[in-house]
């Protein structure tokens, strides 16, 4: 439900930002703080999560749109079968839909909730299957644990990144894929070093905060 | 030397070299370096992360948990007692009136609403009206809110439906009249999904309840 809404919050933000910085003797000029695409997701975030507890299906499948892909992600990443991932996510979805209730947005984040659940639901998974392999009732190993705060981690920090917009998007690819250095980045999307300076500051604090909030309790 | 300057910070965690003396701060300042290292270690997850790491679950999956959340046996528990606040529960047991002070504060506390889906109404044939739909929860209530100028002037109503992507099917949800803001409850457990079509019809005073197939304005709730 959301993604349509959220392209065009986006796209009137890259071109507002177009026209911005669109004029030669404009770009010479260092705005200081640029525009901020991510922050119109977070908004929608906010207003998804405060309506959760008490919303009906039509909020919960907006729920769903938004953050199915991180919980299936991590149980795919972890679990490494699409199929038994698939069974997780309805799982942990179901869960929520029915306890949604004692989710209070003041105590903590809608995704930490979810990524809390997730855990749980994938460790009864690895724990099913610790079982299976060996009928004769001896607990299970303590196998899925580093892997499942491994996939937590790359997961949330990959949803967060999709979310950046652009240019930040653009920026911290090339920072972190191509290892440019902020000159080369500058250099390559024709923006001012301070522009590219602090869009890395800001972007990298954002997946920083956002991490710690979401990763809940390891 | 003075603290780095935060933009610094975040360039020499994703590995652009210091100054010297940068170096030599980073070393002894543990404020700096704490600060260092909380970007570094998120800076060393996203270097790390494919293009292909987050995929959306197969569609069926959605179909499986609306079925199962259906059902009618699966029952939102009340509040859990987690929200519950002990104190509430102690000062119940040695005899306070806490019926009156709660049902105080849930009366006084104003409607939260909350969109969750919104879409533009474009006017259909020869009409010029526009608007807009959105769906709101208003405590916990899901509501269709319409908001048309321009309307037409007529000598019956204005009808407010919700209709199958192909039209096969419809839900009457209330009237609106001209320059009015309707605020229409949706019936619970209608799925979106399968009326996203907003539409607004002018209906005659002749007593069918059916669609009189004058839509003036439409929009597709985004799925």
């Amino acid at each position: 439900m959301k993604t349509v809404e959220q392209g065009s919050i986006v796209r009137l933000d890259v071109e507002r930002q177009a026209r911005r910085g669109g004029g030669a003797i404009m770009s010479m000029v260092e705005p200081l703080e640029p525009a901020d695409p991510a922050r119109d997701a977070d908004a929608a975030d906010a207003r998804l999560a405060a309506a959760f507890s008490t919303g009906g299906e039509p909020t919960f499948a907006a729920v769903y749109d938004r953050w199915s892909p991180l919980v299936y992600s991590t149980a795919r990443r972890v679990l490494r079968d699409p199929h038994e991932a698939a069974d997780v996510t309805q799982e942990v979805f179901v869960s929520a839909w029915r306890s949604r209730a004692t989710f209070d947005p003041a105590r903590g984040s809608l995704p930490g909730w979810l990524v809390t659940i997730t855990r749980r639901r994938v460790a009864d998974h690895l724990e099913r299957r610790t079982r299976q392999a060996d009928p004769t009732d001896t607990p299970p190993a303590d196998t899925g644990h580093a892997p499942v705060d491994e996939a937590v981690d790359r997961i949330l920090v990959a949803d967060e990144l999709a979310r950046l917009g652009e240019p930040p998007a653009t920026i911290l690819r090339l920072a972190f894929f191509d290892q440019l250095t902020h000159a080369e980045i500058a250099e390559r999307v024709q923006l001012p070093l301070g522009t590219v300076k602090s869009h890395i500051r800001r972007s990298l604090e954002r997946l920083r905060d956002r991490w710690e909030v979401d990763r809940g309790a390891l | 030397m003075a603290h780095c300057d935060p933009q610094t910070l975040s360039l020499v965690a994703i590995g652009e070299e210091p100054t010297a003396e940068e170096a030599l701060h980073l070393v002894t300042c543990d404020e700096c370096r704490r600060e260092w290292e909380s970007l570094r270690a998120v800076a060393d997850v996203a270097r790390d992360i494919n293009d292909d790491e987050l995929m959306a679950p197969p569609v069926h999956v959605w179909a499986a948990i609306s079925e199962e959340i259906a059902e009618p046996s699966n029952v939102v528990p009340m509040r859990s007692r987690r929200g519950f606040a002990p104190w509430l529960a102690v000062a119940a047991a040695i005899g306070l009136v806490v019926g009156g002070v709660t049902g105080a504060v849930v009366m006084s506390r104003p409607a939260p609403s909350t969109i969750v889906a919104s879409v533009p109404l474009e006017p259909l044939a020869d009409y010029s009206a526009t608007g807009n739909a959105s769906v709101e929860v208003v405590d916990g209530t899901e509501m269709l809110s319409v908001d048309v100028s321009d309307l037409p002037s007529t000598d019956g109503y204005f009808e407010v439906w919700l209709l199958a992507s192909d039209a096969s099917s419809m839900i009457a949800l209330g009237t609106l009249g001209p320059g009015e803001t309707a605020k229409l409850p949706l019936p619970a457990g209608i799925s979106l999904a399968d009326y996203p079509v907003v539409d607004i019809s002018v209906e005659p005073y002749d007593g069918d309840p059916t669609h009189s197939t004058d839509s003036v304005v439409r929009g597709t709730l985004p799925a």
